[in-house]
């Protein structure tokens, strides 16, 4: 007699613990769900600003490459103050820099790349010459500029070098 | 029949709970799991920013080392002019804390400079904007320089006088003041003989 009554208290008991099981069991798969999806993004966006770097680092490389007086070097802003954002910058177009042709997929418009991995970017840079006289034109302040967006939102991405004329006397 | 009841009383008092117990287990490997996989992309991203850090710093130092180049060229400063070129490895440093650290940026004076220190050395600007930085407070465009004069090479180069001019040797050094690169060039100046 004991043993039904034992028996009859824990009719449904397995059924109510797997359903609190379930219960917990879900949140605990949408909390990692959760993280999962952030580590997605996180990864994302390394690729993009690794990818952003190796663009940017390749122009920067080609600028450094060029001759001093090359066209595309020509000033964008007159003051260096005005280098230190993007307004007033060159936008890069495959016709005018075909070096960097080889890192770029397509050029929907000017001044905005898809690269190898599919990813777009706003492309862009600044120059500023720096003046002694009216002919004498020693250095040039060269910054790039890159934007895209990403799954944790518009990154930037900017690089600045110095790049000199050989010395004359 | 009492036998197999008693068996059956035992198991059920045995398993009471084991649902819960393993979905806990599971739910536990799912949060490590999870908590793996964030850790791995924030190292991702860690080291995709560092990387894009360390070749922003590297251009500034070599920026900045290029910029000094000129200024040695074209004895921008002061103190890259030399009054004795016979005198090997002389230091061509500011002798003011004027011109150690336009912008006054940092706490450091002329007096402390040493070689081995980049943290001791010059201060400038690469955009050359010595004033949005509140004092002691380093921009992102602050670099620190070190020019060293070498020695005078004596020989003839091409299209100039052997007779009237010379080349004169210098080492140049960069580095950013928020990271510890330092690019280093190697220049010769062209110039009167023995007289800069």
């Amino acid at each position: 007699m004991n043993t039904y009554v034992m028996m009859k208290s824990q009719k449904g008991s397995t059924l109510i613990e797997a359903m609190i099981a379930i219960v917990i069991l879900t949140i605990g798969i949408m909390a990692a769900m959760g993280m999962q999806i952030r580590a997605m993004g996180a990864s994302s966006a390394a690729l993009n600003r690794t990818d952003a770097n190796n663009v940017a680092a390749s122009l920067l490389e080609i600028f450094k490459a060029l001759p001093f007086d090359d066209a595309i070097l020509a000033q964008t802003v007159a003051s260096p103050n005005a280098l230190v954002d993007d307004a007033t910058t060159a936008k890069y177009t495959a016709a005018a820099l075909p070096r960097m042709v080889p890192f770029v997929a397509s050029v929907p418009v000017a001044g905005t790349i898809v690269d190898r991995s599919g990813i777009t970017y706003n492309l862009s840079w600044a120059v500023q010459d720096r003046v002694l006289s009216a002919t004498n034109t020693p250095n040039k302040i060269i910054r790039v500029f890159m934007t895209w967006n990403s799954v944790i939102g518009q990154q930037r991405l900017e690089m600045t070098t110095i790049k000199y004329k050989n010395i004359q006397l | 029949m009492f036998f197999h009841l008693q068996q059956h009383k035992k198991n059920g008092m045995t398993e009471s709970g084991f649902v819960l117990v393993f979905s806990m287990v599971i739910l536990l490997m799912l949060s490590f799991l999870g908590i793996w996989a964030l850790r791995t992309s924030t190292s991702e991203l860690n080291v995709a920013g560092g990387l894009q850090q360390a070749d922003r710093q590297f251009n500034l130092a070599e920026g900045a080392a290029n910029n000094e180049a000129v200024g040695v060229g074209f004895s921008l400063k002061t103190f890259y002019q030399i009054s004795n070129p016979a005198l090997r490895n002389q230091r061509l440093a500011p002798a003011t804390d004027a011109t150690f650290d336009p912008g006054n940026d940092t706490p450091n004076t002329f007096a402390g400079i040493t070689a081995a220190d980049p943290t001791t050395w010059p201060w400038d600007n690469l955009l050359q904007n010595y004033v949005s930085p509140p004092v002691n407070t380093p921009s992102e465009f602050d670099y620190r320089y070190l020019v060293t004069y070498l020695y005078e090479e004596d020989r003839a180069f091409i299209g100039y006088s052997a007779s009237d001019f010379s080349a004169y040797k210098h080492q140049i050094q960069g580095t950013t003041v928020t990271a510890p690169v330092v690019v280093e060039l190697g220049g010769i100046r062209i110039g009167p003989k023995s007289s800069l």
